[in-house]
């Protein structure tokens, strides 16, 4: 049995369009003129206990739409999803009990009281028990390395300590699922560090679930094991993360400075797409080009001074796939518009 | 549970007093707003003499009901209604559906306004002189019926600010529902509704039930029965009170089914 069960779910917003010119203005007087644009799209997938989900797609494709109706917030225009057995906007209080929620846009917290306080109300509203409370605090507080700023008004805190500070809160009644919408947007590599390693240790002690969004494949790499990702509110595509990286894989940038160039690097599966004074692009084509060969071209051609490699980003391997046709990924994909 | 919500509305209220300076100003320019206004209404009626045989300490009994009730209304219902819009737009309401809580009781506890504690006294003072100078000594009944109706009243308040601002789960704004349904209809309180036409009257009973918030109830204490249907209209306001409140409580459900959050 699955854990959380998406059927057939869309989710409509209206907006009100704003009327240009007076004569405009004044027909909105009288009717009222919105569009009605579905930012979730006959959408279906499941998610079993203990899963760490990485939900992707490029802005305004319905992730946070998605994770809203997921936690009760929103219902959908039609379609049903059930967490736990509970349908989430028909019993909010019952669905609270089981979830936390972290948006990385917004905090939840009194910015007045120190993390402290705040813990111990939290303690309260979730009614949870002494010892359970004394072990999370605890042990949140050494893994995202709390100590130095719990007793500071959160207002005091840095955008890393707050985000940390969000996550513990949100854990401390031992949510089965976990909704983190875009955690590590605008902070440092440190924290975002700290904060995966302690999704991912979560996740082994406590058996959680973790649907998470983001726009950085690093979170996806680091702490999921499956993918799904969808546009326009459709899904796009649902497997392995590991089978998402090797669609994206043949291709590798490498970042040559030089001080010296006899001439640009020309080779089957080679392109150059950026032209610096003493530094060039290439995009190369892992099944075109060995390594060895593009080494050994490039010791001929340059006089080195550093070469970086990179694995394509996220919005990149995204970007190939919707531009890919049906047939040429082999079938790894569910469905392309 | 009341424990826990209570212990959310001391910690917003605490931190409110902790800033004193910013309080003390609001107290200053609470105090400001509405003394020039009972000012004027004391020169003016020492002018004129009675209006419609109410005299000056009756008509500021009136006044005590309203600036009463308006003050704990206020004091629960200001800090989450009066930002509706603004809260639904930054999202925070957003994290009030995901807790396990009662999202109105909560919205009220952690929105609690301190910015009121002057008009309670100032309130209490101008009623006890009145009261005092009418000659009316309060039986034990009637006071219990003050407190209830004082309850009452508070509820409707709290039905005007709530009804007026709920529609901005719709429209995303309301302030212009607010300003013409609640702050310019209660205007007509601090007079007596007898001099007011009959459409007012009418309206002010029975389509939106201001007038029980102070005319009807007040005349239980100064010995009245003016401009009402049934002498019943004297002991109404604690029921009129729990209905619109009840109704307003519905409204406020409708408004969080078609929550729309917003986009980010
Ligand atoms: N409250 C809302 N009102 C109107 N439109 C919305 C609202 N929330 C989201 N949308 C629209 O729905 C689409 C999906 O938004 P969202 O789920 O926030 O995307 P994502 O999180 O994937 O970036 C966007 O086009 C957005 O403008
Ligand atoms: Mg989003």
């Amino acid at each position: 049995m699955s854990y959380i069960t998406v059927d057939h779910v869309t989710r409509e917003f209206k907006s009100f369009k704003r009327p240009k010119g007076l004569k405009n203005a004044l027909t909105t007087l009288l009717k009222r003129n919105y569009e009605v644009k579905k930012a979730v799209d006959d959408l279906s997938f499941t998610v079993d206990k203990g899963e760490l989900v990485g939900y992707i797609g490029p802005n305004g494709a319905g992730k946070s739409t998605t994770i809203k109706m997921l936690t009760g917030i929103i219902t959908p225009t039609c379609g049903t999803i059930k967490t736990g057995g509970i349908i989430p906007w028909e019993n909010r209080k019952e669905n609270a009990r089981h979830i936390g929620v972290v948006f990385g846009q917004r905090s939840q917290l009194n910015w007045d009281l120190p993390m402290e306080d705040t813990f111990e109300l939290y303690r309260r509203m979730y009614r949870t028990e002494e010892i359970k409370f004394r072990k999370n605090t605890e042990m949140f507080t050494e893994l995202l390395e709390m100590q130095p700023f719990l007793n500071k008004p959160v207002r005091q805190l840095s955008l890393g300590q707050k985000m940390r500070a969000e996550l513990a809160i949100a854990l401390l009644h031992d949510p089965e699922i976990l909704y983190l919408d875009e955690p590590t947007i605008g902070l440092d590599v440190v924290v975002k560090d700290k904060i995966r390693k302690f999704v991912r240790e979560l996740n082994r002690e406590k058996k959680t679930t973790v649907i998470l969004t983001t726009h950085d494949m690093a979170d996806i790499e680091e702490i999921c094991d499956r993918i799904i990702m969808i546009d326009h509110g459709t899904l796009m595509l649902d497997q392995s993360v590991a089978l998402f990286k090797s669609q994206g894989a043949d291709q590798y940038y490498a970042e040559v400075s030089f001080r010296y160039c006899k001439e640009p690097l020309f080779l089957d599966g080679v392109e150059l797409i950026k032209e610096l004074p003493f530094c060039h692009t290439y995009r190369i084509n892992h099944r075109l080009v060995s390594v060895n060969v593009l080494l050994s071209r490039i010791s001929e051609l340059f006089e080195v001074t550093d070469i970086t490699i990179k694995k394509p980003e996220i919005d990149e391997i995204v970007r190939k796939i919707y531009t890919s046709q049906p047939g040429e990924t082999s079938g790894q994909l569910l469905y392309t518009k | 549970m009341f424990g826990l919500y209570g212990a959310f509305a001391k910690v917003v209220f605490l931190t409110q007093l902790e800033y004193r300076g910013q309080y003390i100003m609001r107290m200053i320019a609470k105090i400001l707003g509405w003394s020039s206004g009972f000012i004027l209404l004391v020169i003016l009626l020492k002018k004129v003499g009675p209006v419609a045989g109410w005299g000056l300490y009756e008509i500021l009994l009136l006044y005590t009901f309203d600036v009463l009730s308006y003050s704990i209304a206020g004091t629960f219902f200001m800090g989450g209604f009066g930002k509706l819009p603004r809260l639904i737009r930054s999202g925070e309401l957003d994290g009030i559906l995901t807790k396990p809580v009662n999202p109105l009781i909560y919205l009220i506890c952690t929105k609690v306004s301190a910015g009121y504690t002057s008009n309670y006294v100032m309130a209490g003072v101008i009623m006890g002189i009145s009261l005092h100078k009418l000659g009316v000594s309060l039986s034990f009944y009637q006071v219990i019926w003050l407190i209830l109706d004082i309850a009452g009243a508070s509820l409707i308040q709290a039905a005007g600010f709530m009804v007026t601002t709920v529609p901005a789960f719709w429209f995303m704004k309301s302030d212009g529902l607010y300003r013409l349904f609640y702050k310019n209809l209660t205007c007509f309180l601090q007079y007596p509704l007898t001099i007011y036409h009959g459409g007012i009257r009418f309206l002010l009973t029975f389509i939106l039930p201001y007038a029980f918030i102070n005319f009807y109830p007040v005349q239980l204490f100064i010995n009245k029965q003016e401009v009402m249907l049934s002498p019943l209209f004297l002991f109404l306001t604690p029921f009129v009170g729990a209905f619109v409140f009840f109704i307003a409580y519905r409204f406020w459900q409708k408004g969080l089914d078609a929550y729309q959050s917003t986009g980010s």
